[in-house]
């Protein structure tokens, strides 16, 4: 099912951690809740499992199913936005390698249709955001105080796609 | 020699552009394309952006910057918030190589 995914957005990150610690940084809603705009994580842990991400309020921003669960190396879940069905499920993999005494995290965000850049420029500026702070967290045990807002243009972008 | 360039903009500390010619194998010191720093202030934070362009069409350059921009980049946060720097691997094959090559 995941051959159709194209990666249109790669980040990549070393930190000073291991790969335990990355993982549990990326699956626990804890940690989540500290450098991801608050979001807490729900994640089944298996292939076919469900992956959630709720708002600080509760509410669902992100559902999806676990398509690799290799802990601590690979972690790979559908991404659907139940407030916004016009918009089709994208895949986000985190990949961790050590290398030396750090951790290489790659961060691909691919998608199965020809996205416009516009819809793409949301995770554009917010991977950089969420995964230094993720960093941060992890190397001095706080988080990065960023306050993220979507991007005009995906605003607009998502606006064009639910006529 | 691993890298020389000139300055095309210096605005301290907001934006920062050079040349980038990387002399290191396995580049040969004519292959140049284009580095921009742009520094934003968010609060207590800083936002930086590196825009590397301006590649020639055959040019080598952007294979080994996909690999050293992120573990550069990387190590800076790590120095300036934890007073650390990373290390990678392929730092100390480099560094063999060129010794060999010194030697030989």
């Amino acid at each position: 099912m995941t051959g159709k995914f194209k990666p249109n957005t790669v980040y990549v990150t070393y930190i000073a951690a291991t790969p335990e610690r990355v993982w549990q940084a990326l699956t626990a809603a804890e940690f989540t809740k500290q450098y991801f705009g608050g979001q807490t994580v729900e994640v089944e842990p298996k292939v076919g499992g469900s992956f959630v991400m709720r708002m600080p309020d509760g509410r669902v921003n992100t559902k999806g199913e676990v398509v690799a669960w290799d802990p601590p190396r690979r972690l790979s879940c559908t991404w659907g936005f139940p407030e916004m069905p016009a918009l089709p499920e994208c895949l986000v993999t985190y990949d961790i390698e050590p290398v030396g005494d750090a951790v290489k995290l790659t961060m691909t965000e691919a998608h199965s249709w020809d996205i416009p850049e516009a819809l793409l420029s949301g995770g554009r500026s917010g991977w950089p955001a969420i995964l230094s702070s993720l960093k941060s967290l992890l190397e001095i045990g706080k988080p990065l105080a960023i306050k993220m807002a979507p991007p005009k243009e995906m605003i607009e972008a998502l606006k064009a796609l639910k006529r | 020699l691993i890298l020389s360039g000139k300055v095309i903009e210096h605005d301290a500390p907001r934006r920062l552009s050079y040349t980038f010619t990387p002399h290191h194998e396995p580049h040969d010191g004519t292959d140049t394309s284009r580095v921009v720093m742009d520094l934003e202030q968010q609060r207590d934070q800083v936002k930086l952006t590196v825009t590397h362009d301006g590649f020639a069409p055959d040019s080598k350059v952007f294979a080994s910057i996909s690999n050293g921009w992120p573990l550069v980049l990387s190590s800076l946060k790590s120095y300036l918030e934890a007073n650390r720097v990373l290390y990678a691997p392929w730092y100390e094959e480099q560094a063999k190589r060129e010794m060999e090559k010194a030697a030989s």
